[in-house]
């Protein structure tokens, strides 16, 4: 029998609680959850995706003379061709935006019919995400520590077209080491090989994949779209619009990684920026009919864009916004 | 996350997460919100489970953090009314199960009107069995508050109507 009051308040709590058992669904729907969630950020991140779940791509066809990049990588052409002057438009535009003003962006987006906010601390990276219920699904939040380089990270990256060309060469080898695991070893997929990929296939999903976050400085999303000038079979359209039908600059690019030997799958990464602020208003990848990640009961046409996101809006704050959707 | 890794955490909480949502429990205003904050940890403590030493301590710290969190956010909003504050005079030093179910809604009535820190430290102190010196570390104050925080708590279950008894010198009730 309890004796003293603090062992009155020992026994008391532990009775209290005694019948409290931890269903084991909720872990497993804890681990499913992040595991979905760490495949689809390699999927919209880097190539990882083709590295993981083995699909084939060849080299894509680039322009004659252009299949190696010219020595010290990325030194613009001398005569810009059209696309490269809309890239470098786009980088003057972006250098001329203001750097957003306090500690966590707030950006809202749109992707499968599920409206998300999400709010970055530009300090340490963490990103909270709200997500608004459908289709009678409820509201969920989540919490992801350190998703994103800081803006002190982002700013310390350099702003020379030729040395960044190298460090975002750097940072896909750094990130796709660990993903080059398979991520569905068994079942329909092929047993995944080594895949070639390019330093311009790097670049170019290094540099899409930065684009759209809020934390990069407007210095750096310029020196962004000049190293995306010097990618060989980057295609540029001016005459675009995002899926809500916003004008915009379609900046897209085959990508030509691939097994050793195979022929090019296709798979294409696009953003689309405004061509008034150099802000990325929708990003996207597209794999086509043939393509390991399509199934043969996949119900799409011709085409499948397996991730889409819409950039809506992008607000700064001093502190973490509530709950737009209370979840 | 890969599939060692999903084992590895789900063999993690299946170990100790009956612990982790006791301490939930004795944490939040209801059973749900404890829940509700043992998922939040779990999803927490998956997304970096590859850098997390050990876990249990990181969940604990983590649990403790979202319900003063918690707890800031409801004094924001307007207070709500208590549903139950039923007074029973029972001798709670009964070992009968029942017993302790009927002491449910006094005890959680009692620790609803402890502060955030209070109830912390008593969960902490006499849940946990963390010393005073642990406590202070992992709340940020000194073993000093610490000390008189608890014993502060333990004076304001012993004047809560549903739990005085319990508090009652035994020669009283001879």
């Amino acid at each position: 029998m309890p004796a003293t009051d603090e062992d009155i308040v020992r026994d008391l709590l532990h009775r209290y609680t005694d019948h409290v058992r931890s269903p084991a669904s909720i872990a497993t729907e804890v681990a499913l959850r992040q595991r979905s969630h760490d495949r689809r950020r390699r999927v919209v991140s880097v190539a990882a995706a083709g590295a993981a779940i083995g699909t084939a791509a060849g080299l894509v066809a680039v322009a004659p003379g252009h299949s190696s990049p010219p020595p010290g990588g990325t030194r613009p052409a001398i005569r810009l061709t059209a696309d490269q002057r809309v890239l470098y438009h786009l980088s003057s535009a972006a250098a001329g935006q203001p750097q957003g003003q306090g500690r966590y962006a707030v950006m809202s987006t749109e992707g499968d019919d599920v409206k998300d906010t999400s709010v970055i601390n530009s300090r340490t990276g963490s990103m909270w995400s709200y997500q608004q219920g459908s289709d009678g699904s409820p509201s969920g939040k989540s919490f992801s520590p350190h998703y994103s380089p800081t803006s002190a990270q982002f700013a310390a990256m350099p702003t020379s077209p030729g040395a960044l060309r190298a460090v975002l060469i750097a940072r896909w080898n750094q990130q796709t080491r660990p993903a080059r695991r398979p991520l569905r070893p068994s079942g329909p997929t092929p047993v995944p090989r080594p895949l070639t990929v390019s330093d311009n296939d790097k670049v170019f999903q290094q540099a899409s994949d930065l684009l759209w976050n809020p934390l990069v400085s407007p210095a750096l999303r310029a020196a962004l779209y000049k190293v995306l000038a010097a990618v060989p079979g980057v295609t540029v359209t001016t005459s675009a619009h995002d899926s809500i039908g916003r004008p915009a600059v379609e900046i897209s690019r085959a990508d030509s990684s691939g097994l050793p030997g195979g022929k090019p799958d296709g798979v294409s990464y696009a953003t689309y920026e405004s061509p008034a602020t150099g802000a990325v208003l929708e990003s996207s990848v597209t794999y086509p009919p043939g393509s390991d990640i399509v199934t043969p009961q996949d119900p799409h046409g011709t085409r499948t864009v397996v991730d889409m996101t819409v950039y809506l809006t992008v607000t700064w704050a001093s502190a973490i916004p509530a709950d737009p959707y209370g979840s | 996350m890969d599939k060692r890794q999903t084992r590895a955490f789900e063999e993690f909480a299946a170990e100790s997460g009956a612990e982790l949502l006791r301490i939930a429990t004795l944490l939040t205003p209801d059973p749900h919100a404890a829940e509700d904050v043992y998922q939040e940890t779990l999803q927490r403590l998956a997304a970096r489970w590859s850098r997390v030493d050990n876990p249990k301590a990181f969940c604990r710290r983590v649990m403790h953090n979202i319900v003063i969190d918690q707890m800031r956010a409801r004094a924001r909003r307007p207070r709500e009314l208590r549903l139950f504050d039923t007074g029973e005079r029972i001798d709670p030093r009964s070992a009968d199960p029942h017993r302790s179910v009927e002491l449910w809604p006094s005890l959680r009535a009692a620790l609803d009107s402890l502060t955030v820190q209070q109830r912390t430290v008593l969960v902490l102190r006499y849940f946990d069995d963390r010393s005073e010196a642990e406590v202070a570390e992992l709340l940020g104050i000194s073993a000093g508050a610490v000390k008189s925080t608890a014993s502060r708590a333990i004076a304001h279950l012993r004047e809560h109507p549903g739990l005085a008894a319990l508090f009652t010198p035994t020669d009283s009730l001879l």
